[in-house]
């Protein structure tokens, strides 16, 4: 309890050594730190007490003096924080204009950090009106934000935005700063958000994920390029359409391999004598031949699903790619992602059927075996990452074998015998990592809850 | 007979841990034991003895009971040889393992017993804990009388102080001084002390004597269990109980088929129940299904009913540590004709909505266990026959797959 009376760090406490550290989450909960605000306040306010253990508990009398009395000197903290001016510099604000039929908005200025991870690159006619007579359209590389990042931005106070009217001439040639006086004041951010909003597949859940990942700082792309000019990461280019097409005529063939392969290799079960202890007994004595011969019941998901496939408006597609804040990434050829998101409603949909699922699932890699955290943030260790979602074939294969997504295992551990001694994972930690991830996030009214489902592999790592 | 789970820290515990190792060895009822080492040359060559090993195979008996929808295991050396070997079943009178005769005789004995049972232990924890809390109480309550009266004095910088263990403790000190003699010993509740067990000496022996109570207990096997052992380990006989001979005749132990039959029958609401069709979606077959996949790798499988979950699945077995996962059985119709004219309303055969799913999700992350939504598929009437109903062959068409839940909190994902 004392432990946690200290300076509120961004380090999580240590409450499990495994991967994500899911299990707790009371400290995102909370409300916010208002210490953290003091430097806003105007003046100087008592100091605050820290984070920890509640102030007191209510007493049956009523409160009593000290306690309104700390009650009061937190609620002034509080306003204290709030009153104080927020406000940007000069410097670090771009400008755009928004273009509502194309659903895109024009950056003419950009400053700051913020455009290495966000917009596209889009050649447009323009039409230059000056010294020729007859204006040439000529194509005008210029960078767009899609409706979510220019939404984000504005909200954020770092772009400054106009609504394109034709009355407005849109000559390129002139001084931007004078341009920007005729055209009136930008837009509002209701006005932004009453644009944007329904623009282009943009829906207020969507825009609520997109918000909330990219204030924690991660990189997040669409996943399904909205127009041709934009990015999208190396190994969705190849497995897009091409799993459903070769499935769809090797499927009859291999279902037919993967039969006779049955045929020939399994023994003929006898179904009210499942095993024969007297033939077991002479090969092999021991408890792990009885479980094996135990394993009857068809698992995996490999296996055929005889169902109707999902409904077409079913909400269930990948829309974002998520990439962690600290991945190298260049805007024109986005690595591959770390996690795929699907953004839905919580009160509206229900939970993705088994064909949804495996329907999510069928476009992305396989994930190898769970790799330990890595405990330093130096440079050199965070280009040699392990790459954990690196995919270990471009097209997946409808029904990978066995002994080939082993291989792959063996493929993906390779780069880590160089440097630190070969990581044997925990069975445990293989298990629930599963071998496929898709992360879905839940907005209900706002509140973004997100869930990992993992495709399980429990046969392939038996405990016994 | 102990079942306390030691920690693992002390030499006390490690022996302890040995002994739990020693009694629990075995995860099957059958015993594999290997044969004398061979003595003439051709078994050295192994030319025409195969067997290297014998199969011990404790033929345990049960009663089949249909309202109850279990098999009940009367005798108590078989409870304790399908206990101690798979943890199969659970004491009827007991939390988990058929204790309730040793915990009667705790009580008339009245000695803090060096082995104490789960339920003992459980309970002494419980005293302790309430104990603790009480003093905890106390002590925050004169820490906030302390700062009252120094705010009161005039001090305005002054802070509940933040309770420390050593205040704790001395205020559990002060208590147990004041309350030794109040403090209820929970390990023998008072009502059921007798006068004759009061006493010391020679009598006490008579007394166990005469008083050795009759165990009331069984063992409760659920019909996946009884049919496990029954049918893959062919290590239990089952004989019909009463309500069972009111629909089948039946004097002899019931045959395999029979068994087949009936356990499914247990399922149908209607009465007489022999008299439904067989179908693909009855419960048995279902939850028979996944009990068997995840017998057949290895896992011990119990009921999962504490923490919002159908199973729960445990590496080695309930002493050993806590349960890694918890699985919620979702049944997939691959006909949806036949979810709709289903006599059974299977539990979650719709996909349920994302508030219960994160209401278990967050019971089973308060436990530190991983939630695993098991996918098991019913084969369509229209695309398998239903006459493979009347043998165990149906369980080939039918499939188990597996989702694996958890948050993902992106704070904590950020590197």
């Amino acid at each position: 309890m004392d432990d946690n009376l200290g300076q509120p760090t961004s380090v999580p406490p240590k409450i499990h050594e495994e991967e994500g550290n899911d299990d707790f989450s009371g400290d995102e909960d909370e409300g916010p730190d208002w210490t953290k605000f003091k430097s806003f306040a105007s003046s100087s306010k008592p100091s605050l007490p820290k984070r920890g253990d509640k102030e007191f508990e209510p007493s049956v009398t009523g409160p009593t003096d000290l306690q309104t009395f700390s009650l009061n000197r937190t609620r002034d903290a509080m306003f204290g924080a709030l009153e104080g001016d927020r406000g940007i510099s000069n410097k670090s604000v771009s400008y755009g204009v928004w273009y509502p039929t194309l659903a895109r908005t024009e950056v003419t200025q950009q400053r700051g950090v913020l455009f290495n991870g966000l917009g596209h690159s889009a050649p447009r006619p323009v039409v230059t009106t000056g010294d020729n007579e007859g204006g040439k359209a000529k194509m005008h590389k210029r960078t767009e934000l899609l409706p979510e990042e220019a939404l984000y931005l504005i909200e954020r106070g770092s772009l400054f935005c106009w609504k394109d009217s034709p009355a407005i001439p849109s000559d390129k040639d002139g001084d931007t700063m004078g341009e920007h006086e005729i055209r009136g004041s930008p837009m509002s951010v209701q006005q932004a958000y009453t644009e944007m909003i329904g623009k282009e597949d943009l829906t207020l859940d969507r825009y609520h994920a997109y918000a909330y990942l990219k204030r924690l700082g991660f990189h997040v792309l669409r996943a399904n390029p909205p127009s041709p000019h934009y990015p999208v990461s190396l190994p969705m280019l190849t497995a897009s359409k091409q799993p459903n097409f070769l499935a769809r005529i090797l499927s009859p063939f291999l279902d037919l391999l993967s039969r006779v392969k049955a045929f020939l290799f399994s023994r003929k079960i006898d179904w009210w004598r499942p095993v024969h202890f007297g033939w077991l007994l002479g090969c092999a004595p021991n408890y792990p031949s009885i479980y094996r011969a135990l394993r009857i019941i068809p698992s995996g998901h490999n296996l055929p699903l005889h169902m109707p496939p999902p409904h077409p408006e079913s909400p269930y597609e990948i829309f974002y790619h998520i990439y962690k804040p600290n991945t190298p990434f260049r805007k024109s050829a986005p690595p591959p992602p770390d996690f795929s998101l699907v953004v839905v409603n919580a009160r509206t949909t229900i939970l993705p059927t088994l064909d949804e699922l495996t329907r999510l699932w069928s476009v992305l890699p396989e994930t190898g075996p769970p790799v330990p955290r890595q405990k330093h943030h130096s440079k050199s260790q965070l280009s040699a990452k392990p790459p954990k979602s690196v995919p270990n074939h471009v097209a997946p294969s409808p029904e990978p074998l066995r002994f080939t997504h082993l291989l792959s295992w063996f493929r993906n551990r390779e780069p880590q015998d160089n440097g630190p001694p070969p990581f044997k994972p925990h069975p445990f930690a293989v298990l629930k990592g599963g071998k496929k991830t898709v992360v879905i996030g839940v907005v209900d009214s706002g509140t973004v809850g997100f869930y990992r489902f993992g495709m399980g592999a429990f046969e392939e790592m038996p405990m016994i | 007979m102990t079942t306390f789970i030691p920690d693992p820290s002390s030499s006390k515990a490690r022996g302890r841990q040995k002994e739990v190792n020693k009694i629990y060895a075995y995860p099957l009822p059958l015993l594999i034991s290997p044969l004398e080492p061979p003595r003439s040359w051709t078994a050295h060559i192994g030319l025409f003895s195969f067997r290297q090993a014998k199969l011990e195979n404790p033929q345990c008996e049960g009663i089949f009971d249909l309202h109850t929808r279990s098999v009940w295991i009367i005798n108590s050396e078989h409870s304790m040889i399908l206990w101690r070997r798979g943890f199969f079943g659970k004491g009827s009178l007991s939390r988990s393992e058929p204790s309730w005769l040793t915990r009667r005789i705790h009580e008339q004995q009245q000695r803090a017993s060096k082995a104490l049972t789960a339920e003992e232990v459980t309970a002494k924890r419980r005293a302790e804990r309430q104990r603790f809390k009480l003093d905890r109480a106390q002590a925050f309550a004169a820490s906030v009388a302390e700062a009252e009266a120094a705010f009161a004095a005039g001090d305005t910088s002054v802070r509940i102080a933040p309770l420390t263990r050593e205040a704790v403790a001395n205020f559990a000190a002060r208590s147990s001084d004041r309350s030794e003699t109040d403090t209820p010993d929970t390990v023998v509740p008072s009502s059921l002390q007798t006068p004759a067990a009061l006493s010391h000496g020679p009598v006490v022996e008579d007394a166990l004597e005469e008083e050795l109570p009759e165990d009331l207990e069984h063992l409760q096997l659920t019909l996946p269990e009884a049919f496990f052992l029954i049918w893959s380990l062919d290590c239990l006989r089952v004989l019909a109980g009463i309500s069972v001979l009111l629909l089948i005749n039946q004097d002899d132990a019931m045959k395999l088929s029979e068994i087949w039959t009936m356990f499914q029958c247990a399922h149908h609401p209607i009465q007489p129940p022999v008299s439904q069709p067989l179908t693909f979606d009855n419960p048995f077959l279902v939850h028979y299904a996944l009990y068997h996949h995840y017998r057949s790798l290895g896992w011990v499988i119990r009921s999962g009913i504490k923490f919002c979950a159908d199973y729960l699945l445990y590496k080695r077995g309930p002493v050993f540590h806590h349960a890694e996962f918890a699985v919620t059985l979702c049944p997939v119709y691959e006909d949806e004709q036949d979810r709709l004219t289903s006599p059974f309303n299977l539990n979650n055969a719709t996909p349920f909505s994302w508030t219960w799913l994160s209401t278990i999700n967050r019971v089973n992350t308060q436990v530190q266990k991983t939630l695993i939504l098991a996918y098991v598929t019913i084969p369509s009437s229209k695309r398998v026959s239903p006459t493979l109903l009347s043998s165990p062959a149906c369980l080939a068409h039918y499939s188990v797959r597996e989702v694996i839940l958890r948050r993902f909190v992106p704070a904590r994902m950020r590197d």
